[in-house]
């Protein structure tokens, strides 16, 4: 029994190993990176809008937003069209839960 | 189902033990240690977000200088409108964060023993290596442009010194003078940046100097955002700033450092004030290292940063080929932060994680008149790291005042958001 469960764990860290193949999905945690560069501060003195305290419906119907009308904003129309709509509530949802801080 | 015999069970054994070691962060001596070179936007924006989601790991910063002056908002500075000052950020906040900051100049990695040399003569060891080193100029490529005579036409492409160089030559410049900006081809660090500085320094003439004259020489034909410069200099600044395309001088083959004067096959070009923007590579001791191939810029596998040439070592920002990414300051930042993912997550044993990276490149034609170039990236089935289809672009042609004043306000903001994520 011992030496299955050991077996099992060698065998998963193979897997771990040997395949250290990249998702292609952009991930949350990552893809805010890019927002917090500019969306770091603001709130306080920056005319760069809020994300703070927002929910997650908020933030996606916002996103939507962009997607459908391309002249109301400065920037943010032109990136929208990156993200599949998957990766636009999960970031949507990642901003509502944790803000912009790296974790 | 794959098998393994006893022999690679007990080397996998062992990899595994190494493997928990590295991960723990309760076993003091074998905290992984990753040193990262270079004090500006992709190394300290790899070290701080490598501190916050890794905080066991021991961080060293190597940075050639004891502040950091930014290149974004230099051309500030050359237009009077900034101090240096205002522009320049001590490392304090992070050695308080608990990073080991080293001011030093590096001259060889070796990738094998995963050391580090530095010209003072000490050595640092690594278990991974982040390095975000910017660029060094290309002395030997245009007759007559030497390291010696460089101050006589300064580049100020490294904000500080040369920086302050140029703004007091410029505000000296006789009455009606030319003040010549010579961009080289790419790439080259911040594309546009030629073009923001001729914008601020008509604002600073208009006032100062108002039959002043500028010519910007370039090595291309064509630059970013070009018709939305080309608009906005009729509109503020009509008739000072000439663009002299490629095509119409055959390209530099000389210079008259002396004389501030470029030769071309068809015309020569003296100026009374001459901003000269040498081509440019990746600092030497990466090259030297073998970490450039046999190119000028060091290759990479895009999703992880890691070098083509050595394992264990990641080059990201300026000094590095990055896929569709342009050589500013938001793309080293957020290349920092996404090799510093990278870094975690091979560090722990797992696989990295992929994401949408974003670049904006606000330039400044006049302190109230903001126009952008946006891009965004993504890792391509053949691991490249390339633009995304129907996304990014530039400001629209259009644009009303209230959009030229908003992007004007979002550069100033974007600036102060990232400067704050680094230096606090």
């Amino acid at each position: 029994m011992i030496a299955t469960f050991s077996q099992l764990f060698v065998f998963v860290f193979l897997i771990l190993q040997m395949s250290p193949q990249i998702s292609l999905a952009a991930t949350a945690e990552l893809s805010v990176l890019s927002c917090r560069i500019c969306h770091a501060q603001s709130g306080t003195s920056s005319e760069i809008p809020s994300l703070a305290h927002k929910s997650t419906q908020e933030i996606l119907n916002r996103l939507k937003t962009f997607l459908a009308i391309k002249t109301e904003s400065t920037i943010m129309h032109r990136y929208m069209t990156g993200y599949s709509a998957v990766e636009r509530e999960d970031l949507a949802d990642y901003i509502s839960k944790f803000g912009l801080v790296a974790k | 189902m794959k098998t393994f015999n006893r022999r690679q069970a007990l080397v996998l054994s062992a990899t595994a033990a190494t493997g928990l070691l590295l991960a723990s962060p309760t076993l003091g001596a074998n905290r992984p240690k990753i040193v990262i070179i270079g004090g500006g936007f992709g190394g300290i924006s790899a070290a701080t977000v490598l501190k916050t989601i890794q905080p066991d790991f021991d961080i060293t910063i190597v940075t050639e200088t004891d502040t950091f002056s930014t290149c974004p908002f230099s051309n500030l500075v050359v237009a009077g409108l900034r101090s240096l000052k205002s522009i320049t950020f001590s490392y304090e906040n992070l050695a308080a964060q608990g990073m080991s900051i080293k001011v030093g100049k590096v001259t060889t990695i070796d990738a094998v023993k995963r050391v580090l040399s530095l010209a003072d003569g000490s050595n640092l060891s690594f278990d991974r290596c982040i390095a975000s080193p910017g660029i060094e100029m290309r002395f030997d490529q245009i007759p007559g442009y030497t390291e010696e005579l460089q101050n006589l036409m300064p580049h100020a492409w490294k904000a500080g010194a040369q920086t302050l160089q140029l703004r007091d030559q410029l505000s000296s410049m006789q009455q009606g003078g030319t003040f010549i900006i010579y961009a080289p081809n790419t790439p080259y660090r911040c594309p546009v940046a030629p073009y923001e500085r001729a914008s601020l320094v008509a604002h600073y003439f208009t006032r100062h100097n108002p039959t002043a004259k500028i010519l910007i020489v370039d090595e291309k034909d064509s630059f970013a955002k070009q018709a939305l410069f080309t608009q906005a200099w009729e509109l503020l600044y009509s008739g000072m700033i000439t663009h002299v395309p490629f095509s119409e001088t055959g390209g530099i083959i000389e210079v008259d450092a002396k004389n501030l004067e470029i030769m071309t096959p068809f015309e020569n070009f003296k100026g009374d004030v001459v901003n000269f923007i040498p081509p440019q590579k990746a600092p030497k001791f990466l090259l030297q290292s073998g970490l450039g191939g046999n190119g000028l810029w060091c290759k990479i596998d895009e999703a992880t940063f890691e070098s083509k040439h050595a394992p264990n070592i990641h080059i990201l920002g300026d000094a590095a080929l990055v896929g569709d990414m342009p050589k500013s300051g938001f793309s080293a930042s957020i290349q920092g932060g996404i090799c510093a993912h990278a870094v975690a997550s091979l560090m722990n044993g797992e696989p990295p994680k992929t994401a949408v990276l974003l670049n904006t490149c606000y330039s400044l034609v006049a302190p109230d008149y903001g126009i952008s170039v946006a891009g965004a990236y993504r890792i391509n089935d053949e691991g490249r790291l390339r633009s995304i289809k129907n996304t990014g672009g530039a400001s629209s042609i259009d644009a009303s005042d209230e959009v030229r004043k908003a992007e004007a306000s979002y550069a100033y903001d974007w600036y102060n958001s990232l400067t704050h994520l680094m230096f606090g």
